[in-house]
């Protein structure tokens, strides 16, 4: 073969290896920004592929796998994997040749499963990565000899470091090795990793004494909770507080545009759909973005340095106790911010009931687009006064709304523990607790980058669509001439309202809230904007408006019904973007619709108990 | 009458039955894919039935339009997948 | 003696993994994971709650298994 017919087909790599073997950041440092990431057609699989060019010039085409312990999958993850390495996968064509990643630190566990790859008879080549690491701790390892052992070019990578990968390039540029030769039918591969490994590696100790320490604080019973605690109350902090400059600089750019829209174009439908449609339901989801990047920012240097492992081993008993998972931690403080990242993260969860109960208690966390209905209403009937010398009466409120979803999932989790198939459905952890890792400012960049689109490609599609069909329903039919009450009330929306009040009268309910309600399935903090529009209420600026209203909110309804909507506001699912993000990670309209369901049956409880309690005691 | 009233109707409907277009799409694909085979089997072009409804599922994609995925997960032997 | 009733610090070696169905998908992963007979073990930590989950040392890996999963490790105690 010579190199100008080489390069006239692009070769297709798939990057295979265990979990934790540094995978990513090799895939990060071959093709650099080039990446690709979509999700496999129905899975919630991620597909990463990235391209590069060799010296030579021949392109790359590389498919960076999911980490896998073994071809016997355990996750829809590890099937993607099995069905790829296998060939089998329908919408992936048969890579030309596998590029094993083994951490040169962790071989008697890596090197097994390059051997069960090894049966397939496929092309190989094992980049032995984190050479670097495996040097400082006095490993040596006989790359030559183990190439002779194995049969195929064996290349040691160091992916954190920019030239790291260079005598990768160079062996992936020379003639490619043809396919491995498969092991005698019935070798034991532990026997045959074992036999490897006294061949080819000298390992002082099995473990780094720097991680042995390190672990001997961060696990400790008391002291690794306490650590938690205040890493869990850094990060959560910071979302708050990092995030406001830029949320609200998004807020006012949103609001100049709509301004500007709709002193451009003359009034009437487009300026309507175009400013109170698109730009009010896209905005007001964007302005969540400075929220999750970060929370993600901090999620991923909490992933990279191993530590995320590490909090679910603190807290899996106490999950458990709960009926979720130590996996499920994640989730749930990402759910603080916005239940969408949340639930997204949850496909770190192998088990499917494990899984799903964590999408279903997951929005029960007070997201921050509750926080602006929770403003108002605690502004308009809470009593701005000091209790105990210390505490605001209103800041207590705001906590008791947030707890009271914390006990609410809780309870759940709880509840549909015991009703679950506990016996027959064991559920597994056996969670690999990796060494600790520098953060790599790169990787977590890149990773970043590839959140926030997802992100954004959301807000540029999904929503974008909800928001138009919601302003056509609460835009058309128009009312007459002679129409003296709001217009929304002669809408779609204002007839499902109407309707909808006769559901949620024994809730305290008026038919203004249910009308307000169906904007706010937009985003949650739109019923403010809703509750506005139904009263007629408008005000000089933003600010001003908000001040009105609370005030017409306190001589309309009484304190049980704003305490009513406070706890259907606790439980209630009622965003789209969740919805259809739920519907997405359980690709089944039948796990939405229970899951919809249990959450509205939760929140209509709920009101309904807050409602007669505080009609009871007023 | 000017220009721009006699083109408002029309942009707000297109805007309107893209959004709804992109509803079909995004909120209930599955939908999409039968209403995509459907118009396939009905005569429309392939390439428009793909470009409107997206292209048609994939083999083993857990698109719940055969039952015949391996659904993975539990799964635990590798599978040959037969459409 | 099973790998979930060793205290922490103590070293043993895997004799044999006990399977609790025909198909025990845990078992099998344990296997995979490198719990095999002869190979070295012990048992680095416990978890804050209830003592679980344990954290086990297996060739150069640690792992965090809950009690049910170490059950099915069996152990002869000792250094190898």
């Amino acid at each position: 073969m010579d190199s100008t017919h080489v390069s006239a087909t692009p070769l297709s790599l798939a990057l295979v290896g265990n979990p934790n073997c540094g995978k990513t950041a090799l895939f990060n440092r071959l093709t650099g920004a080039r990446q690709k990431v979509a999700n496999y057609a129905g899975a919630t699989v991620e597909r990463k592929e990235g391209f590069f060019v060799l010296p030579s010039g021949r392109h790359v085409r590389v498919l960076d796998l999911p980490g896998a312990y073994s071809l016997s999958a355990t996750s829809p993850d590890e099937a993607v994997t099995r069905d790829v390495c296998l060939g089998q996968h329908p919408d992936e064509q048969r890579p030309d040749l596998l590029l094993c990643v083994a951490d040169a630190t962790n071989l008697r566990l890596h090197l097994r499963f390059v051997l069960e790859l090894r049966r397939l008879g496929r092309p190989m080549v094992l980049a032995l990565n984190m050479a670097d690491a495996a040097e400082r701790r006095g490993i040596r390892i006989d790359a030559k000899a183990l190439e002779q052992e194995l049969g195929f070019p064996v290349i040691e990578t160091i992916a954190v470091r920019k030239h790291g990968t260079a005598a990768l390039l160079a062996a992936l540029d020379g003639r490619l090795p043809g396919p491995a030769e498969p092991l005698p039918e019935g070798t034991d591969l532990h026997a045959e990793t074992r036999r490897l490994l006294a061949a080819a590696v000298s390992m002082p100790s099995p473990t780094n004494p720097t991680d042995a320490a390190i672990d001997r604080w961060v696990l400790h019973p008391v002291l690794g909770l306490a650590i938690l605690a205040a890493v869990m109350l850094v990060v959560f902090q910071s979302v708050y507080a990092w995030a406001g400059p830029f949320s609200d600089g998004i807020e006012a750019g949103v609001g100049a545009l709509g301004e500007w829209i709709s002193s451009t174009l003359p009034e009437g439908m487009l300026s309507s759909l175009l400013v109170d449609g698109v730009i009010a339901g896209v905005g007001g989801v964007l302005v969540f973005l400075p929220q999750i990047l970060i929370l993600f920012f901090f999620i991923l240097l909490l992933e990279e340095s191993g530590y995320l492992p590490r909090a679910a081993f603190l807290l899996d008993r106490f999950m458990v106790g709960a009926g979720l998972s130590g996996r499920a931690f994640i989730p749930m403080l990402s759910s603080f911010a916005c239940a969408i990242p949340g639930i997204m993260a949850t496909r770190s969860i192998p088990n499917p009931r494990d899984r799903f109960l964590t999408i279903l208690v997951a929005p029960m966390m007070t997201c921050s687009a509750r926080l602006p209905v929770y403003a108002l209403l605690i502004g308009a009937f809470i009593p701005d006064r000091m209790v105990g010398g210390i505490f605001n009466l209103q800041g207590l409120t705001l906590f008791g709304l947030y707890m009271a979803g914390i006990l609410g999932a809780l309870v759940v989790a709880w509840v549909a523990r015991l009703m679950g198939k506990r016996a027959s459905d064991e559920q597994a952890l056996m969670l690999e607790i990796p060494a600790w890792r520098l953060p790599n400012a790169k990787d977590v960049l890149l990773g970043l980058k590839e959140r926030g689109m997802i992100f954004l490609r959301r807000a540029g599609t999904l929503i974008l669509a909800i928001s138009i069909v919601l302003w056509v329903l609460s835009t058309f039919p128009t009312p007459p001439e002679d129409w003296a009450r709001p217009a929304i009330e002669y809408s779609f929306a204002g007839r499902i309202g109407h309707a909808l009040a006769f559901f949620f009268e024994p809730i305290g309910f008026n038919w203004q809230i249910c009308v307000a309600l169906i904007p706010g399935l937009a985003a949650r903090e739109v019923a403010v904007a809703g509750l506005a529009s139904v009263y007629a209420i408008a005000g000089a600026d933003e600010a001003n408006t908000e001040q009105i209203l609370a005030t017409a909110l306190h001589n309309e309804w009484t304190l049980a019904t704003a305490f009513s909507l406070l706890a259907w506001y606790v439980f209630a699912p009622q965003c789209m973007a969740t919805l259809a993000v739920v519907r997405r990670e359980t690709s089944s309209w039948r796990a939405t619709a229970i899951w919809a369901g249990l959450l509205t049956a939760l929140a209509y409880g709920a009101a309904f108990l807050t409602y007669h309690l505080t009609a009871a005691l007023t | 009458m000017n220009l721009y009233a006699l083109l408002e109707p029309a942009i707000v409907t297109l805007l309107v039955v893209f959004g709804l277009w992109l509803s079909l799409r995004k909120v209930a694909p599955r939908l999409s894919m039968r209403l995509g085979e459907a118009s396939r089997k009905a005569g429309l072009a392939p390439a428009i039935a793909n470009r409107v409804f997206g292209p048609p599922p994939a083999r083993n994609s857990a698109c719940g339009t055969c039952c015949g995925c391996d659904k993975g997960g539990s799964q635990s032997k590798p599978m040959i997948h037969r459409h | 003696m099973n790998l979930s009733q060793l205290t922490p610090g103590a070293h043993a070696t895997v004799t044999r993994i006990s399977e609790l169905s025909s198909e025990d998908v845990v078992a099998h992963r344990l296997r995979d994971l490198g719990f095999v007979a002869g190979e070295p073990v012990s048992l680095v930590a416990l978890g804050p709650f209830g003592s679980d989950p344990l954290l086990v040392q297996v060739g150069y890996t640690r792992f965090a298994l809950r009690r049910s999963e170490a059950a099915r490790v069996e152990v002869q105690p000792g250094k190898a």
